[in-house]
């Protein structure tokens, strides 16, 4: 189990993680979620002993990473953003020196790789030099030395980013195959994928800790809640202070593109307000141009939770 | 550890060309070098005046102390190539993650990056060895010279690197660190041509213990001291130190 107690990390000035507490059980997907630039890169490292939080502290299986992190590395297996691969190796060259690097003995080496190696299907990349694979098959190899050592915890700093479709979904695939072996804490700002794949989330934003529970119960908590999509050829700062006035309406956040104003709130009640809505745009001349209401999906509760925050 | 990592890097370098056209080129110009030494030895050897040790010290003074002395220059250009992309290639491409997520100390990641370098040169550097074979092939029968010379040279070479280890550690971009460690050897060298200038005996002497030419001079003229030795551990012990200390500054 990871227990991450109040950590707070500088750079210089900037606060890049500000007092975050959570827990990711043993045996869990847990989705790190949070807009670019929140700290999400910032905990991960910290939480792999690659960074000393300047305060607070991470516990994993109740040791404290920062005391002896080399033991903790042991347990650890991490994909930053780029796969750190050495491009003049050959795939099972690569992953046979890391896996002697994270101290795998030699009696075990070549069983070892050859399990990742089949279960990432890269068997046939074997013999191929790193530097000439694809971006799909680089990343795969980038999961595969982060598991070659058999580690209790797996952390993916968005693994998915930069694949194309089919690549995405053979990585989403890969994630859940880890569960059985590996606590996976994997990050993202593609909440769906969350949605898709974890078992719990944890949101930051502005690296404060939004919310960090199992995803069912975020979304039930959520679920006496509308999003209503708005498009209006014109907005005031006053309307939209007007509209924000609204008893139901928790949160209303506007996007200007070229052809209008497109405008998402969310809405504390199940009822259909959208009439209320057209009579007001009409009153303030907006010119409605469209109106929807839907369920929120993790994509609206993520917005929620971080309009929330930046209130 | 140490040992993984030193056979990696080894690995890596041989299957680039850049090891075979670097000793290429290098044994092309110490050939050359070599070769015109010994011609205008040759040539002038009755010109020369006889001294105490007959024709053999003349051609240490002639030849010996003159080739390693080219050696020597050659290092400077060489180790910086050696060691430009050893940290810096790495860092760019954050495959030096893979040691940071690693259970290793950031000195046996220095040292085994060290040993390689130092390695590499040596394998460079092989590729003059023939020279003192000819030497004593042409009736040259003192070859301390040679030994002492070499002592030198590796000592010189293991300074160099811990320098050029230290310049790759600091920056992303192979060739800043290429012109950094150079300039950084080049201003030990300078130090030696300011003795030349100066006449206060304490700073001659004080700068002459900080210069590794003024060493590696009394090696290439067999005068072996454990000072010498003395300095050459602590030199490529500090600058590794700060490499090691500059790996340290990403928890920064």
């Amino acid at each position: 189990m990871i227990e991450v107690d109040q950590i707070t990390r500088f750079y210089g000035d900037h606060l890049a993680v500000d007092n975050l507490s959570f827990k990711v059980k043993k045996g869990a997907v847990h989705g790190f979620l949070g807009p670019n630039g929140a700290g999400k890169t910032t905990t991960m490292k910290m939480l792999a002993a690659l960074l000393p939080p300047d305060s607070g502290r991470v516990l994993i299986d109740s040791v404290d990473v920062s005391e002896n992190p080399r033991e903790i590395k042991k347990k650890i297996g991490i994909l930053l953003e780029t796969p750190p691969l050495f491009m003049d190796m050959e795939g099972r060259e690569y992953l046979e020196y890391v896996a002697r690097l994270r101290t795998v003995s030699k009696k075990d080496l070549k069983e070892r790789v050859d399990f990742v190696l089949e279960k990432l299907g890269l068997q046939n990349f074997e013999n191929r030099l790193l530097g000439n694979l694809s971006k799909g098959y680089k990343q795969k190899f980038g999961v595969a030395q982060a598991i070659v050592h058999n580690p209790e915890i797996v952390i993916l700093d968005e693994p998915t980013s930069g694949l194309d479709p089919q690549a995405v979904m053979e990585m989403r695939e890969l994630i859940r195959g880890l569960k059985d072996e590996h606590t996976v804490l994997f990050s993202s700002h593609l909440l769906r994928e969350a949605d898709l794949i974890c078992d719990d989330v944890t949101i930051i934003a502005n690296g404060k800790l939004m919310v960090s529970a199992p995803i069912n119960e975020i979304q039930n908590s959520l679920s006496e809640k509308t999003v209503i999509n708005i498009v209006t050829k014109s907005l005031s700062e006053d309307s939209l202070a007007l509209l924000q006035k609204y008893p139901f309406v928790e949160n209303a956040l506007v996007e200007q593109k070229s052809d209008g104003f497109y405008i998402k709130v969310l809405a504390d009640s199940l009822v259909d307000n959208r009439e209320e809505i057209s009579r007001f745009m009409v009153e303030q001349k907006l010119g409605l141009l469209e109106m929807t209401q839907e369920k929120p999906d993790l994509e609206k509760i993520f917005f929620e939770v971080v309009k929330r925050n930046e209130r | 550890m140490i040992y993984l990592i030193f056979k990696k890097e080894l690995k890596s370098f041989f299957k680039s060309p850049l090891a075979y056209v670097l000793a290429g080129l290098f044994s092309l110009v110490m050939g050359w070098i070599f070769f015109n030494l010994l011609y205008s030895f040759v040539e002038n050897i009755q010109a020369l005046p006889q001294g105490p040790g007959g024709g053999e010290l003349q051609f240490v003074n002639h030849v010996v102390i003159k080739l390693f002395g080219n050696l020597n220059f050659l290092l400077l250009m060489i180790c910086p190539i050696l060691t430009m992309k050893m940290f810096s290639e790495e860092k760019k491409d954050q495959s030096i993650d893979i040691y940071f997520s690693s259970p290793i100390t950031d000195w046996q990641l220095v040292l085994g990056k060290f040993f390689a370098s130092f390695l590499m040169g040596v394998f460079i550097l092989s590729t003059t060895f023939v020279f003192p074979v000819i030497a004593v092939m042409a009736g040259v029968e003192d070859y301390s010279f040679s030994i002492s010379g070499y002592l030198g040279l590796f000592l010189n070479l293991a300074c160099y690197l811990s320098i050029g280890l230290f310049a790759s550690s600091i920056t992303r971009s192979q060739i800043i660190a290429a012109l950094f460690s150079f300039v950084i050897i080049l201003g030990f060298w300078l130090i030696s041509w300011v003795i030349q200038l100066s006449s206060n005996y304490f700073l001659v002497e004080i700068l002459k213990q900080a210069t590794m030419v003024s060493h590696y001079e009394n090696l290439v003229k067999g005068i072996f001291g454990t000072h010498s030795l003395i300095y050459y551990i602590t030199f490529t012990g500090f600058w590794l130190y700060c490499s090691k200390k500059s790996l340290e500054s990403r928890a920064w």
